[in-house]
């Protein structure tokens, strides 16, 4: 029950060697290609930050509904949090060199030539951005971090004090989240695309990070549990998961098809302005291959049940949808910053480095603490889950 | 392995199988029903006169007895129309999506959950069909093979996608309400000893018997109704707000809408179904089946909802002005959060986003009376909801001249009171001939939820 | 000639279930169970298995491809009128194609649940023992001819060690309806 995760040498040095990757192509970008470079790098820290949302969101929802199924992989979730100061980190040097590159309205003299930015103006002004972005982290990290707490003191004290505390907090932890991740996924992705607004958008990032965070979380638990942690996973659980996962991969189709349906039915130029590019001309390979991969291969492959509960099946959707939400950010990002569809080594080494230091941070964090919560109060439930 | 020291047992009492079936059945196998309930059956009658008094007028002299003119061309119709699709939502609500969520609670309620369901959309198809003015040409929605030339609806109309949503739902809401209740059915028929008892329930059964074979059978088709289910009912409502949102006009045109139309309509419904069991349980008797936690777990449930709402509204008015579109903002800060329609909005906000937030004090949690109260709010809230969204959109749109006020009818409000009577009555009809709470459910989880071991239990 | 039935009654649904598969595992032949709840566990000792979900999926795809067939033909051969600047083969023939296959594949489900489990309005069945709709768990063995006293003896057993409350021999019901577990 206490055991903990020993990260090998091995696990260590390639990680090391990934952020390697990520680094040495972000100078190299940075040199040639500076706003290739920087829309990257956004596309990787939001990538990562709707992951971290989705998957404390998944955590806090296990606590709010009393669900006993999940209660072994509590930690998961806790660990993935501890990615929320790192993002933090991450997204300064964006902040200090390289929001000309991004937002088209941090341009000097942009509001004096364009009354919809000086309409926004009151919004969008850097002293504003820096102080809702230091607001966001500071509520997002703060919540995240007294749930772990609480989490790690029921493990030593047990009861049920610990259980009601993380109960409400998460609660207001996804009060929180309705609002601060709305005004973030503004801040951040929907200004880009300075002229154009939603008011889906939101909801639809938001449903992306909850549906790839589900899936981060499965996909850390296959792996653990190939080397040997988390025995007690079965097939109930496994069928659980990709439930969440099917289900919202149509919750994410859906909130997709609305904003699309809507803005093509009405065809108001306001609105049209933003899927014109994506929709014809270079991108539009990527804007069907989104809808591929994020929704016929979970809906066509967990269908099937026994599909559904097989270790090897899971792991591959997993993996599939990794790059399907890279995708979908992609999409929301490159087309207003660097406007050209190109692939290549700066998208791969960014990624890459990117992957290397959430895994790096994850496993730090989960080796930390013992993997299995033995005092949650639920923890006999999901140790014997049994399907009914 | 359910933790009932923590969750709280969800059926009270220590029963047995036995007992579940007598006390469920107990209004069902009544010699008469109580007094109450032939009153409450002559309240829904007289509703349903003044009902039938609006449709006659209605159809006989037409739809100028209605209050909507050639601006505000929806009203008293439509919000109802919308409002009763909300209601609806509970019951699919409550079965598919807490089945996923794995709240073993919704099975004493999910039963009576549906029966609304089946009801409230009845109540709603009335509306549409009426607003049609000319009621004998309702049959010309439906495309079918005509001799008036090649001549089809419009497919791209979101009207038309109305008649298949909704005509879809009601047909899978009835037939997944109806097969749950099968397995009850063959219990009644077995223990009913009238002769004309036993052979309607007997015909009502189907001839269930319950082989391990049947129930496997039974159990799959449920679960495959309930898949197929839950993307109808996100889709029926989304295609309610469609009808508002492929549009231009100002208010109306806004991408939230499907989720946001969604997400109320299960505000709604599940408001409805915390009203409605409140006094089920005190009249019926039903305290041990619909226990206080499962009442607390609703309006937990709402809080939540409550709190998506909130943010749905204020993303509303933050795009709004991030917009920087002259008529949204009109429509927004001239005709709703100030102006004409001042108290139809504050009341929306205040009814679905702030009340609903008392939940988050168990002490109100705690107090039936409180609880049903707010539950009177929601449901209020949520009809001004939709009142907002069809009258003030309309009312001012681009043209100042094209201004138009809009005031219900007498007509209107009587065949709105009638559906409310058609809604009471086909609950009260039900509670008499139907069992209420699912039985073959609740004998399902008795066990491992609510029977207390006697070795941890017994000795106090 | 008069079947009888030997018919043990259990009243807890987990002693029934093990009872089943201790019955199962000694190669005697259960004719039938009945139980007033679902029991998960039986069907897999039982073995018993059902094609609704493949069906189903493919009433799917037949919804599928009928209310494309039909949108596409009215639409686009039949009666090709513009409207509203939208193309005649037009997007929002999804939301129609959505709901029209929850249609078709709901109707068609439950229909194919109805005709295989032979469930009709007003259908007639004498149950072996009523009281299994209520609380009780009842398995149903054949007493065939062929059995010796000692099999019978070994039946009887097999029932009342593993838990049955009640163990009767009686003959089937005359208007009885077999179900068939295929």
């Amino acid at each position: 029950m206490d055991k903990k995760l020993t990260i090998s040498p091995a696990f260590k040095y390639i990680t090391y060697g990934m952020i390697g990757i990520g680094i040495i192509t972000l100078i190299f970008g940075f040199i040639y290609d500076p706003v290739k470079t920087w829309a990257n790098y956004l596309v990787n820290n939001y990538y990562f930050l709707a992951i971290v949302v989705g998957a404390t969101f998944f955590g806090s929802l296990q606590y709010i509904t009393q669900s006993g199924w999940s209660a072994g992989f509590v930690r998961i979730p806790q660990a993935i949090s501890k990615f929320y100061p790192v993002l933090f980190l991450l997204m300064l040097p964006i902040l200090i060199w390289g929001m000309h590159d991004l937002f088209h309205w941090t341009h000097p003299g942009a509001a004096e030539h364009d009354a919809l930015i000086a309409h926004k103006s009151p919004y969008l002004n850097m002293p504003f951005f820096i102080a809702r972005y230091v607001f966001y982290f500071a509520v997002w990290i703060l919540l995240t971090q007294m749930l772990r707490r609480f989490s790690l003191k029921e493990d030593i004290h047990g009861g049920l004090v610990y259980f009601k505390k993380s109960e409400f907090w998460s609660k207001v932890y996804v009060f929180s989240l309705a609002f601060t991740f709305s005004a973030a996924t503004f801040d951040w992705i929907m200004s880009i695309d300075v002229h154009w607004f939603s008011t889906i958008f939101a909801v639809r990032n938001f449903v992306m990070g909850f549906y790839h965070g589900t899936v981060i979380i499965l996909l850390i638990i296959l792996i653990l549990n190939k080397f040997g942690y988390y025995p007690f996973l079965n097939k109930y659980h496994l069928a659980d998961f990709s439930r969440y996962i099917f289900i919202l991969s149509v919750i994410w189709t859906y909130t997709w098809f609305s904003q699309y349906v809507l803005i093509w039915y009405a065809n108001i130029p306001e609105e049209t302005v933003y899927y014109l590019p994506r929709t014809k001309g270079e991108f539009v390979p990527l804007f069907y291959l989104e809808m591929t991969i994020n929704w016929l291969v979970p809906f066509l492959v967990l269908m099937s049940n026994k599909l559904a509960t097989n270790k090897t099946v899971l792991f591959v959707v997993g993996i599939i949808l990794v790059f399907g939400q890279w995708i979908d950010v992609y999409n929301q990002v490159i087309v207003g910053t660097y406007h050209h569809l190109h692939i290549g080594l700066i998208e791969a080494g960014t990624f890459i480095g990117f992957i290397g230091l959430f895994a790096l941070v994850v496993a730090i964090s989960l080796s930390k603490v013992p993997l299995i919560a033995k005092n949650h109060p639920y923890i006999e439930e999901s140790l014997h889950h049994h399907g009914d | 392995m359910y933790n009932i020291d923590i969750r709280g047992v969800l059926v009270k009492g220590n029963k047995t199988c036995a007992q579940v079936s007598d006390d469920i059945l107990r209004p069902l196998e009544a010699k008469s029903p109580p007094m109450w309930w032939y009153f409450a059956i002559f309240i829904t009658l007289m509703m349903i006169g003044l009902g039938l008094w609006g449709i006659y007028v209605t159809i006989d002299t037409g739809i100028g007895t209605w209050g909507v003119n050639n601006n505000v061309a929806w009203g008293f119709g439509i919000i109802n129309f919308v409002w009763w699709i909300g209601i609806g939502h509970a019951g699919t609500a409550f079965s598919i999506f807490l089945l996923i969520l794995r709240q073993k609670w919704r099975s004493s309620i999910n039963r009576a959950a549906e029966a609304m369901t089946v009801v409230a959309v009845i109540c709603a198809g009335m509306f549409p069909m009426l607003h049609m003015g000319r009621i004998w040409d309702a049959i010309f929605v439906f495309p079918y093979w005509n001799t008036r030339g090649p001549l089809w609806v419009n497919f791209n109309s979101p009207l038309f996608w109305d008649v298949v949503a909704i005509s879809t739902y009601l047909m899978a809401s009835a037939v997944f309400w109806y097969v749950g209740m099968i397995p009850d059915f063959a219990l009644i028929r077995e223990r009913a000893t009238s002769r004309i008892k036993k052979s309607v329930y007997g015909f009502l059964s189907f001839g269930w018997v319950g082989t391990a074979k049947g129930w496997l059978r039974f159990e799959t088709a449920s679960l495959l109704l309930g898949g197929l289910a839950a993307p109808l009912v996100i889709a029926v409502h989304s295609i309610v707000s469609m009808d508002f949102a492929t549009s231009i006009v100002p208010g109306w045109h806004t991408t939230i809408f499907p989720p946001y139309f969604v997400i109320g309509a299960i505000f709604s419904g599940f408001g409805m179904v915390l009203t409605l069991m409140i006094i089920v349980r005190k009249v019926f008797k039903y305290e041990d089946y619909v226990t206080r936690s499962h009442l607390d777990a609703i309006a937990r449930i709402l809080v939540f909802i409550s709190l998506i709402m909130g943010t749905a509204y204020t993303t509303e008015l933050f795009v709004a002005w991030y917009s920087g579109g002259d008529y949204e903002m009109f429509t927004f800060m001239k005709n709703r959060v100030t102006g004409e329609y001042t108290f139809a909005f504050w009341t929306m906000i205040t009814c679905n986003a702030f009340i609903p937030q008392l939940f988050w004090f168990k002490k109100i949690r705690s107090s039936i009376l409180l609880v049903f109260i707010i539950s009177i709010f929601i449901n209020i809230g949520m009809w001004f909801e939709r009142y907002v969204i069809v009258v003030t959109s309309l009312s001012k749109d681009f043209l100042p001249a094209m201004w138009a006020s809009y005031s219900a009818t007498f007509v209107e409000v009587s065949i709105f009171i009638g559906t409310l009577g058609i809604f009471a009555l086909g609950i009260l009809l039900f509670f008499r001939y139907i069992p209420m709470i699912a039985i073959s459910e609740i004998k399902g989880i008795l066990k491992p939820t609510s029977i207390l071991k006697n070795d941890d239990h017994g000795k106090n | 000639m008069e079947k009888i039935n030997i018919i043990g009654i259990y009243d807890d649904p987990d002693i029934f279930t093990d009872a089943v598969k201790k019955i199962k595992e000694n190669d005697i032949s259960i004719k039938n169970v009945f139980s007033p709840i679902p029991l998960h566990h039986i069907w897999d000792i039982l073995n018993l298995k059902t094609r609704l979900p493949t069906l189903t999926f493919i009433y799917g795809v037949i919804g599928v491809v009928i209310t494309f067939a039909f949108l596409y033909w009215t639409s686009v051969v039949n009666y090709p009128l513009k409207f509203g600047g939208k193309p005649l083969n037009s997007v929002s023939f999804i939301i129609i194609m959505f709901v029209a296959t929850i249609f078709v594949a709901t109707i068609l489900t439950f229909m194919t649940f109805f005709i295989r489990q032979k469930l009709w309005p007003g259908k007639k069945v004498v149950m072996i023992d009523p009281r299994t709709m209520d609380d009780k768990f009842a398995i149903v063995i054949e007493k065939d001819p062929s059995l010796s006293s000692q099999d019978i003896d070994k039946i009887n057993k097999l029932l009342k060690d593993s838990g049955a409350v009640e163990i009767n021999e009686k003959p089937e019901p005359d208007n009885y309806i077999e179900e068939e577990n295929d």
